[in-house]
């Protein structure tokens, strides 16, 4: 799998570390226990595109924000996560 | 008093032959970070007299100092030693970025001669095409499994591979054995 860097180009798969779901929002510090708990250890698995955070560890050290289909590897985009935040999971 | 360590070149031996390739450890450049501070990088590219490039690219400047982008937000300026790098960028942008002596950090291997292209794709995962990557263009990427800035000085005959002093050697072996394999399909370079 190669990876299109916004800033290096396409580049390898050993360039990156995946750094999981990219639509995770930190709770309030007064939420609920339950909400602390769905963000601390529950994740989806989505079957289709997935938002997920990847960092160029190799490259240009940037995080990035690929839009990935779990069941073929087709990358649908690739963005800068300082410019293009993944939207929250319920906006998307 | 304690003695200092003797200094002592990073590869050895710093210069090498084979199949008709060289890979010499260049002469060390007194090499700087610039780190601009937030808001200051139009002011800094004035200051010094040169647009930093914005792509992963080196710039040269009128006074001899080679600019490379090393990062985002980051550039590395470096010049022949003992021409006073530091003193000359401190006086012209102190306020407008931090500033960091690298020159101990990294060392430069090249690699020169008909055919240094198809070595480097040997052990370098990126497209060398020249129209891709050609003279001036610079890249962080992997030599097998060592990071390295790299850049093109000669399309398809000269490539500069900057690597840590720390995995100079190891990056030299790697570089010779590609080397000592000679090119693949080399009746078509
Ligand atoms: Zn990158």
């Amino acid at each position: 799998m190669r990876l299109t860097c916004p800033h290096c180009g396409a580049r390898a798969l050993e360039e990156f570390t995946y750094r999981g779901d990219a639509t995770l929002r930190r709770p309030a510090e007064d939420a609920p226990h339950q909400a602390w708990v769905d963000y601390v250890y529950l994740r989806d698995d989505p079957a289709g595109y997935h938002s997920e955070l990847w960092y160029h560890g190799v490259g240009c050290r940037a995080w990035l924000v690929v839009i990935r289909n779990t069941l073929t590897h087709q990358i649908k985009s690739v963005s800068s996560a300082v410019a293009s935040p993944a939207p929250n999971k319920s906006d998307s | 008093m304690p003695e200092t360590l003797a200094a002592h070149p990073a590869v050895t031996p710093p210069l090498i032959t084979a199949s008709g390739l060289s890979l010499t450890l260049t002469p060390t450049r007194e090499t700087i970070s610039i780190g601009p501070f937030a808001g200051c990088l139009a002011s800094l590219n004035t200051a010094l007299g040169i647009t930093l490039p914005e792509t992963f690219a080196t710039t040269i400047a009128a006074d001899g100092v080679v600019y490379s982008r090393a990062a985002h937000d980051q550039w590395f300026a470096t010049a022949p030693e003992g021409t006073g790098l530091m003193s000359r960028l401190e006086a012209s942008c102190m306020k407008l970025a931090a500033l960091t002596n690298q020159t101990d950090s990294r060392v430069t291997l090249s690699l020169k001669g008909i055919g240094a292209r198809a070595i480097t794709s040997k052990i370098v995962p990126i497209d060398l095409h020249p129209d891709f990557f050609g003279p001036g263009h610079t890249a962080l990427t992997l030599a097998g499994h060592i990071p390295i800035i790299l850049t093109c000085s000669n399309a398809d005959t000269a490539y500069d591979f900057t690597v840590f002093r720390s995995f100079a050697q190891s990056l030299h072996h790697d570089i010779l054995v590609a080397m000592n394999g000679g090119i693949p399909n080399s009746e078509r370079v």
